[in-house]
């Protein structure tokens, strides 16, 4: 299904939550909503599946204006960050929530909602647990069932609100790539909630960052990450190093990611500048080196090859030159 | 520990001191039986009509804000404040047949006062504030994502409460309920001026209690006390259990 938001504002009080804010989602899709706290990426996904009502704009799902209809009758999935499951209720009969409350001539036979439930949790890879209850499971496995339990419903769109956010690193990796094959398997239009740009480029196939109720910038990961839009976008995306009208053709601000820069012992270009080591941190592959420029006395932040800053025997407090291979610019153009 | 053992296991120990005949005699005379049923039908009448009164009031409390809602609040701590005694010449007041409530039943054919309906409607109102404050803190932090998750799988208003909210609050709303009960079945000052006394109508188990205790009589006393005990006791056991369970979730 595709989804057409449209100069949607929302205003908590004098708090401006989302400030005109258009995204069309494709059909199928799965576009990630990134930013930091408070940037109202979850105030807009709950507007999209009507658990939020917005001040003003339009909201169309396949053409539709829905922004009458009630979360119970727009027919979408929801996956809470703290799973909300029900406690009293079996795994079975989470899953089977949505199916066992339908009325009249689309309530399905018990045979039918068994098949269903017991479908969803091979799905999930939760088949042998369906007699458990919610705290008996695990983390991961607890947003699993939440995730078939929003699925059951067949719901024209997935949205997925912070999925990931209350799991430990390693599940999170796991259950994030595990979402990814899921999704090109059932190919769902979905929206996922994320203030983790590492998962929201490994996830989606379109990124949208908002900042302050606004969309800054939707791309796809690449586009995003290779090409910021705005400074924003650009210093969200990562570490990046700023540097005032020192770059050769640069006449305002600069900015350089610490991979974009170059350590040397000595001196090979004019235009290298004299810093000396703040610290060195080794962090596997690469090793992240802090140095202070001796001229504006500006902390840089590189990031070199393991073996490149071994090959240079970096320690605290040595003379070295650093120079700059890529910048960026939001006055005028790329220069490299 | 020895606060509580100490006076029950004398009262035990003081209502078999004569013998299980003797006992069995104070315990069971039909004016006994008669009292003890009264009051635990009146008892279990005001705890079942709390129980959903309760929830709504709680629910109200816990969800809504709304012009009053301090008031109600505190409203619903005066039972416990107020004594018994000023409690039940209030309501006997009100309820009489020239009372501002009892007057609109009266018409309709209705005695609440110096009836067992009267002695429900005071334990309504001693036990009511035990169900309102055990379900408020619960209803208070149970998560709104719960239920949104429910409507938005589809489920109605009513069905998610039903189905989501009040298994969720079921502990602590029995618990509630059992309190209520409790100490019901204990209530004296709030009864007995709405109630009347008639023996074998309108005469409650704690008044026998107190009777037979002006009268000297102490082995019939302990007798009819020993009964209510039992029962209280068995309660609390079970309330134990079922906080235990709220608790565990």
């Amino acid at each position: 299904m595709r989804i057409e938001l449209e100069n949607i504002t929302k205003n908590f009080g004098n708090f401006r939550a989302l400030d005109s804010v258009s995204i069309t989602v494709q059909h199928g899709e799965l576009l990630a909503l990134l930013g930091p706290s408070g940037c109202g990426k979850t105030t807009l996904l709950r507007t999209i599946a009507g658990l939020e009502f917005p001040d003003s704009g339009v909201i169309r799902f396949d053409g539709v204006d829905v922004r009458e209809l009630s979360a119970r009758e727009r027919n979408v999935g929801f996956v809470f960050q703290h799973y909300a499951l029900f406690r009293h209720m079996t795994i079975f009969d989470n899953v089977a929530f949505g199916l066992k409350v339908r009325r009249g001539k689309e309530r399905l036979s018990k045979k039918e909602i068994r098949e269903r439930v017991m479908e969803l949790l091979s799905l999930v890879q939760l088949a042998n647990l369906e007699t458990r209850y919610p705290h008996e499971l695990s983390g991961g496995q607890r947003q699993r069932v939440a995730l078939a339990r929003a699925l059951a419903v067949q719901p024209r769109v997935l949205l997925l609100d912070e999925p990931f956010g209350a799991l430990d690193a390693q599940v999170r990796k796991e259950l994030r790539r595990w979402l990814r094959r899921l999704h090109d398997e059932i190919h769902i239009t979905s929206v996922f909630v994320t203030h983790d740009q590492e998962e929201a480029l490994e996830v989606a196939d379109r990124v949208a960052i908002l900042n302050k109720g606004k969309v800054e910038q939707i791309g796809t990961p690449d586009e995003v990450y290779r090409h910021p839009k705005t400074a924003f976008v650009l210093q969200f995306m990562g570490n990046v190093n700023l540097f005032h009208g020192r770059l050769e053709g640069v006449k305002g601000l600069g900015y350089v990611r610490p991979h974009e820069i170059e350590i040397d012992a000595i001196q090979k270009f004019p235009t290298d500048f004299a810093a000396t080591v703040e610290e060195v941190h080794p962090l596997g592959r690469f090793t992240r080196v802090t140095l202070l420029d001796d001229k504006t006395g500006q902390l840089v932040e590189a990031e070199i090859s393991y073996e490149t800053g071994k090959a240079l025997g970096l320690t605290a407090g040595m003379k070295v030159y650093y120079r700059v291979q890529n910048v960026q610019t939001f006055d005028g153009d790329y220069v490299i | 520990m020895l606060v509580v053992i100490l006076p029950l296991g004398t009262l035990l120990a003081k209502g078999f001191a004569s013998g299980w005949q003797e006992f069995s005699h104070h315990a069971f005379s039909p004016r006994v039986l008669s009292s003890l049923k009264l009051s635990f039908s009146t008892a279990a009448a005001a705890a079942l009509f709390s129980m959903p009164a309760g929830f709504a009031i709680a629910w109200v409390l816990a969800r809504y804000d709304f012009f009053g809602k301090r008031l109600l609040d505190t409203l619903i701590d005066l039972p416990f404040a107020l004594p018994t005694a000023v409690a039940g010449i209030a309501l006997t007041a009100i309820c009489a047949e020239n009372g501002v409530v009892g007057s609109l039943f009266a018409r309709l054919g209705i005695r609440i006062a110096y009836t067992p309906l009267g002695i429900t409607v005071a334990l309504i109102f001693i036990g009511l504030p035990f169900v309102v404050r055990s379900l408020q803190p619960v209803l208070e932090d149970f998560e709104q994502e719960v239920e949104e998750a429910a409507l938005s799988l589809g489920a109605s208003r009513w069905q998610t409460i039903w189905y989501v909210v009040l298994p969720s609050v079921l502990p602590a709303l029995f618990s509630g309920t059992i309190m209520a009960f409790s100490r019901a079945l204990g209530e004296y000052g709030s009864v007995i001026f709405i109630a009347g006394n008639i023996p074998f109508k309108t005469e409650v188990a704690p008044l026998i209690i107190a009777t037979k205790l002006e009268q000297h009589d102490v082995a019939g006393a302990t007798a009819v006390a020993t009964l209510v005990l039992t029962a209280s006791f068995t309660l609390l056991i079970l309330l134990n259990y079922l906080q235990e369970r709220q608790k565990k979730g």
